[in-house]
């Protein structure tokens, strides 16, 4: 699922539960799923690396990512 | 005195170079430089110096065309004049007479600029519709951009303190000069097939309208245009509006914005998130405090509704009830009991029998009572005979007849009145020791005086 589609479902689930007219079951499965989607989320926000790469193209033309450093 | 003249006068000398310099500079000619000493004469017009490092020249703005450059005809500012040369013989001195006064850089390219910018937006490059959303959550940012440049390094602290995941991957790319527009271009088609990115931010610091120019260019627009990946641009500072800016999806005022542009979304999301868990935590505990509180409720209202609990307290009541009516019971029969003997009693007290004692009583005690007023009375008058008796020993006419007194009767009756009698009637009168036969002879008043 892609992080958009998370957070869509995400406020779907939220505003179902707001509406009040769920009952406690459904509303469990809910909740059960709208924690799962936040955690999900969660942890795409920080599976991405912290890093920054410059591009560099060697004599041959090949390039690669190197990490950037100013100096 | 020289017989050829190898001179020239000054007047000659001078209408040869006006001459010369009309020519060269004819019709017109475009002189760049700094505006110094500027002086308006009494009659208005508008004397300056432009200058440069080495050279200074005089130029001369009329009045009449003040009005069009009086934004750019400032002290120290640097222009391109455009005009004639003119030299003016008695003084010996040219200037320009300045018809058209460009601000540098701007004024030039910005006829380029509009006119780019009129034919972009016909196109319909600059259309909302066209622009694409910028991902949620950019977690992969591909910067073109110089890596010695300011930008880069504003962005990459931003970025750092914010904690945010980003990963970002810099395009290293001239952002001013020649090579600029070739490698910014290259840079967006690396992002879009080489090195797919979440988004492509296009960025450089402050500079001057010249060092913007890049992205200003067509090739830059079309380029940014046809990017598959969402382009932000960040160029320069916030009051540069470039071509780039306008085609791009997103524009940030300066590279500063727009790393705040991703840090942002970033930590919005995060925020988000959290207050979704919070919302839907509290919803939940919410929700199930309620249920154990309905639940408590009709727990309570079942218990309530328990037979057994119904039956001990019908039972109770029932005992109650049935105490009651003992008790009530007893005291009517008790108060029945009491009227029955109150009756009783009174029947009783009313019964014949008594009645007939009492009336014996009564009868006995009417005799005894007759029979003792009867000896009373008996007594008494038996007393008062007595008395009497000797009352009437005293009073007896005897007694008193013995005294000279006489009674005189009438009829055999005594006689006190004499109207009793008639004259010539009869009387017998009594004396002591003998009685007297008498007739009446006459009636006469009582005489006190025997």
């Amino acid at each position: 699922m892609k992080f958009e589609e998370a957070l869509k479902r995400i406020e779907e689930i939220v505003k179902r539960l707001e509406e009040g007219e769920v009952d406690l079951e459904e509303s469990i499965a809910l909740f059960e799923e709208g924690m799962r989607l936040v955690k999900m989320c969660e942890r795409m926000l920080e599976e991405a690396e912290r890093k920054i790469e410059v591009l560099t193209v060697e004599e041959d033309g090949t390039k690669r990512l190197e990490p950037f450093e100013e100096d | 005195m020289r017989e050829e003249r190898d001179y020239l006068t000054v007047t000659e000398f001078t209408e040869r170079i006006k001459e010369l310099i009309e020519d060269t500079f004819y019709p017109q000619v475009s002189v760049r430089g700094e505006i110094s000493s500027l002086d308006r004469s009494k009659r208005g017009h508008f004397y300056f110096v432009l200058k440069d490092k080495n050279a200074q020249l005089k130029c001369v703005l009329f009045l009449g065309k003040y009005r069009f450059f009086k934004d750019v005809l400032k002290e120290g500012k640097e222009v391109i004049c455009t005009g004639t040369v003119d030299l003016y013989m008695p003084r010996g001195e040219y200037s320009l007479v300045v018809d058209y006064v460009e601000e540098v850089g701007w004024g030039a390219l910005y006829k380029r600029f509009e006119e780019l910018k009129r034919k972009l937006e016909s196109e319909g490059l600059f259309d909302e519709k066209f622009k694409k959303s910028i991902p949620v959550l950019p977690k992969l940012v591909g910067i073109i951009t110089s890596p010695e440049g300011a930008a880069i390094r504003d962005i990459k602290r931003i970025i750092r303190d914010s904690g945010c995941f980003i990963r970002i991957v810099i395009y290293p790319s001239h952002v001013q000069g020649k090579e600029a527009v070739r490698e910014i271009v290259e840079g967006i088609r690396f992002f879009n097939e080489e090195f797919p990115v979440d988004v492509i931010v296009l960025t450089r610091g402050g500079g001057s309208v010249e060092d913007l120019w890049a992205f200003n260019e067509e090739e830059v627009a079309r380029a940014i245009f046809a990017s598959e990946v969402p382009v932000i641009s960040a160029v320069g500072h916030e009051r540069d509006w470039t071509i780039a800016d306008f085609v791009a999806d997103h524009r940030c005022a300066t590279p500063t914005h727009a790393a705040r542009f991703l840090v942002d979304r970033h930590q919005g999301l995060r925020e988000a998130l959290d207050r979704w868990r919070r919302y839907l935590t509290s919803y939940m505990e919410n929700r199930l405090s309620h249920c154990v509180k309905d639940l408590e409720i009709l727990k309570r209202r079942l218990e309530l509704r328990d037979p057994k609990r119904c039956v001990a307290e019908a039972s109770i009541r029932l005992d109650e009830l049935a105490d009651r009516m003992d008790r009530y019971t007893r005291a009517v029969i008790k108060e029945s009991r009491r009227s029955l003997e109150r009756l009783k009693g009174d029947l009783l007290k009313n019964h014949p029998a008594l009645k007939v004692a009492d009336f014996r009583r009564g009868l006995l005690t009417l005799k005894d009572r007759m029979l003792y007023a009867f000896h009373n009375r008996l007594s008494e008058k038996k007393g008062m005979l007595n008395a009497f008796s000797s009352k009437l020993e005293a009073l007896s006419p005897r007694a008193v007849l013995s005294r000279g007194y006489a009674i005189c009767y009438y009829n055999g009756k005594v006689l006190k009145d004499p109207n009793r009698v008639d004259v010539g009637d009869m009387v017998m009168v009594e004396l002591a020791e003998g009685a007297l036969e008498c007739r009446v002879k006459r009636k006469r008043p009582l005489f006190r005086s025997c």
